[in-house]
């Protein structure tokens, strides 16, 4: 049945894109549809919606991943897959374009290869290249495109229609013109300038900039299964054997990895990726295959997965004797405190571990820094003058009801968490001006006590203003901030 | 050889078996004692309490765990853990303590000034927040499977009897010392080698009513201030031990000394003199 897509023209609705029938009753994207259903009465139409072809191209790059970490769109209607290394996994350039088109031909698309050195010549291949004649070999960019049309440079199309003027039909033409004469020929030196620029790219004399596909990873290894595996423990080993291949050519490159990425092609197109970080580069298997323990159960496997690919994302030098980090410790352990770290941190998540560094503030909540646990801490500095500090802080002061006997003086009672409590001991006060070069001013200077209550427990209070402002700030607040052993 | 018949002489072999069996079991946990042991002996440093351990203190390889006596006094229990760290020597070059705390604790968070003050070095933490206990409870087990820290802390609303034994394995195993502070007070099975119940005692004695002083005094701590808190004085009962037996001790904190000295009920009666024993993290955090 004759279909095509439609998107509105100036003149009412012209047709987008037409199926294989409506194109052998002649019609053709570009038509006005009141004509082509004139031509043809029962052509079905449907607006086209590009927003949703977008989205689907995207998932179709990610569905890519399973050929070669480098993915991307391009344009409206193509892939654009870096394919440098990867050709030999599927037995060579011809078997791996093969593979893509029967591939993607089973998600239900049609789809044409081509394959060359460069990123242009491999679109006008797939585009223009007949049967047969879509892979240019190595070095034999410039005879595969020769015969191609000037349409496969992927310029405007008034460019397009100019050189054919010209009677300059194919690409090997252009490519035999003087170039100051095409500039002459053009007239307007931009133009050629462009057709030029297109030209270089396609053969490869100038590099082409293709923004969108993504860094390579330092290491990948790469699995596929002929029968697609749904059980865990499949997927398991599976990991074990990429992680295998991954950290031998870590360790032929003299890298450690830092983050890897594991991806899972489902055999029904759907991709999974979890990804794990370590502390410091290592490239030792048993340990970067227990991060990955509990993130494979969250996979879902539908129909089976038939491809798993392992990244090293990111990865540092690491010389070959660093291998084992551990410090100290009876040997044979967990080994070392940067496995713990990682192993901790895969599960609970980045940022779930720190390590406490000192900072100079007088504020309380300033006086430490969390950081990264991967460095080892420096230690911090004595400072015997420091009144004493309590062991347990709260992030956020909790606010108080308090009573003093005197206005300035330490509460005598105050009300915490819903408990009365009397103050038998304090010390006192101390006070914590706000750092006015960080932006504080405006806020109250503080007055910290040490207190203990009836009961023996120790508190450190503030309060928080001061008396001679109650006219414009309102009377002081009481807060707690932390508590003693 | 003599024909036995089982039936005739069952209730002597059955006793004989459990002799045996018994003999076994108390061999098999002294060498679990045994090698839950390190080369230096682990104790309070205060003849009460000592005397109530086995003879060779704490177990390295074990969990300890403490509590509070009322809800208020978790901070206490938490303090009195970080002493018995502090009295913990290093060994092996294993420097790193692990604090695993769920992030709603109703005490707060760890904050590293503070423990500097205690005589434990802020910069050999390692902090992990969990969201809930179990994930306390499996990053402790991780921690102390490592084999690469000087301890693991960590502090949970409650424990079931199984979690705490495979802390306890994990313990025996790396000769780690897990330090756990219960919040919901000290549940009836644990596998602990030591359980501590700990409560905050009122100052020993009452003040004028006019001697907290109002404003006008010095920012910096002054020893001699008679109204300002002294030390920490607790009360503590050791619940269980295993090879020890369980006492009741009040006693103070020094912090700045890492030594517990029996707290003086009366007034007027003179300190109790000091354990002489240098605290061993101490020694390592100023060297």
């Amino acid at each position: 049945m004759p279909f095509a897509l439609t998107e509105p023209g100036r003149h009412g609705a012209v047709l987008a894109a037409v199926n294989r029938q409506a194109e052998a009753e002649g019609l053709a994207p570009g038509m006005r549809l009141a004509d082509a259903r004139a031509l043809l009465p029962r052509l079905a139409a449907a607006e086209a919606r590009p927003a949703h072809d977008r989205r689907g191209l995207e998932r179709l790059a990610l569905w890519s991943h399973r050929f070669t970490p480098c993915c991307a769109v391009d344009g409206g209607d193509g892939l654009l897959l870096d394919i440098a290394g990867a050709a030999h996994l599927f037995g060579g350039e011809a078997a791996m374009a093969a593979e893509v088109e029967a591939r993607i031909a089973g998600l239900g698309f049609e789809a044409r290869t081509g394959l060359a050195d460069t990123p242009g010549a491999a679109w006008a291949l797939a585009r223009f290249g007949g049967e047969g004649r879509r892979i240019a070999a190595p070095g034999e960019t410039a005879a595969a495109l020769g015969p191609l049309p000037v349409e496969a440079l992927r310029i405007a199309p008034g460019d397009a229609h100019l050189l054919r003027r010209l009677g300059v039909a194919t690409i090997g033409a252009v490519d035999a013109l003087p170039r100051p004469s095409l500039a002459r020929r053009f007239g307007r030196g931009e133009q050629s300038g462009a057709v030029l620029e297109r030209l270089d790219r396609a053969l490869g004399r100038r590099p082409d900039p293709v923004a969108s596909l993504p860094a390579p990873p330092a290491c990948l290894a790469r699995l596929a299964f002929p029968e697609p595996l749904t059980e865990l423990a499949g997927l398991e080993s599976a990991l074990a054997r990429l992680m295998e291949d991954l950290c031998a050519s870590l360790e032929r490159d003299g890298l450690g990895a830092r983050t890897l990425s594991l991806l899972f092609c489902r055999a029904d197109g759907g991709t999974a990726r979890r990804s794990v970080s370590t502390a410091r580069a290592t490239r030792d298997g048993a340990h970067l295959q227990r991060l990955f323990e509990g993130r494979i159960e969250t996979v879902d496997p539908g129909f089976g997965i038939d491809v798993m690919a392992l990244h090293a994302v990111r990865a540092e030098p690491l010389a070959p004797g660093q291998l084992r980090l551990a410090e100290g410790g009876r040997g044979g352990g967990g080994g070392g405190l940067g496995p713990l770290i990682d192993r901790l941190q895969a599960r609970l998540g980045e940022g779930s571990v720190s390590r406490l560094e000192a900072v100079e503030s007088h504020l309380p909540e300033r006086a430490e820094r969390r950081m990264a646990p991967g460095r080892e801490g420096t230690a911090w500095p004595v400072r015997p003058g420091l009144p004493q500090r309590p062991f347990r802080l709260f992030d956020r002061p909790e606010p108080v009801d308090a009573i003093a006997e005197l206005p300035d003086g330490p509460p005598a009672l105050f009300t915490w968490r819903r408990l009365r409590r009397r103050v038998v001991r304090a010390e006192g006060p101390e006070r914590i001006e706000p750092e006015w070069w960080t932006g504080g001013a405006d806020r109250d200077p503080r007055d910290y006590y040490r207190v203990e209550d009836m009961e023996g427990r120790r508190y450190w209070l503030f309060r928080a203003g001061l008396y001679r402002d109650v006219g414009s700030k309102g009377p002081p607040r009481w807060y707690i901030h932390g508590l003693f052993g | 050889m003599l024909p036995v018949s089982p039936r005739k002489d069952s209730a002597g072999l059955a006793a004989l078996r459990r002799r045996v069996a018994l003999l076994e079991r108390r061999t098999a946990i002294a060498a679990e004692e045994e090698e839950a042991r390190a080369a230096e002996d682990w104790r309070p440093g205060l003849d009460v309490l000592d005397g109530a351990l086995p003879e060779r203190g704490l177990a390295v390889g074990g969990l300890h765990e403490a509590a509070g006596a009322e809800a208020g006094d978790g901070p206490a229990a938490a303090a009195f853990l970080a002493a018995l760290l502090s009295r913990l020597e290093r060994r092996d070059g294993r420097r790193a303590v692990l604090v695993c705390q769920s992030r709603t604790s109703p005490f707060g968070r760890l904050y590293g000034p503070g423990w500097r003050g205690l005589g434990l070095e802020p910069a050999d933490l390692l902090l992990l927040s969990a969201r809930r206990d179990r994930d306390v409870a499996w990053a402790m087990e991780e921690g102390l499977r490592s084999a690469s820290l000087a301890a693991v802390l960590g502090e949970v609303e409650s424990l079931d009897f199984t979690l705490s034994r495979r802390l306890a394995l994990a313990a025996r195993e790396s000769l780690t010392p897990a330090l756990l502070l219960r919040r919901d007070g000290l549940g009836p099975a644990s596998a602990a080698f030591s359980r501590w119940r700990v409560a905050a005692l009122p100052p020993d004695r009452e003040l004028a009513p006019d001697a907290i002083r109002g404003p006008g005094q010095a920012d910096r701590a002054d020893p001699f201030d008679e109204a300002a808190p002294g030390l920490p004085r607790w009360r503590l009962d050791l619940l269980r031990c295993r090879g020890g037996r369980p006492v009741t001790s009040t006693v103070e904190w020094n912090r700045e000394t890492g030594d517990f000295s029996v707290a003086a009920p009366l007034a007027d009666r003179p300190a109790a003199p000091r354990a002489a024993a240098r605290r061993p993290a101490l020694a390592q955090a100023a060297g």
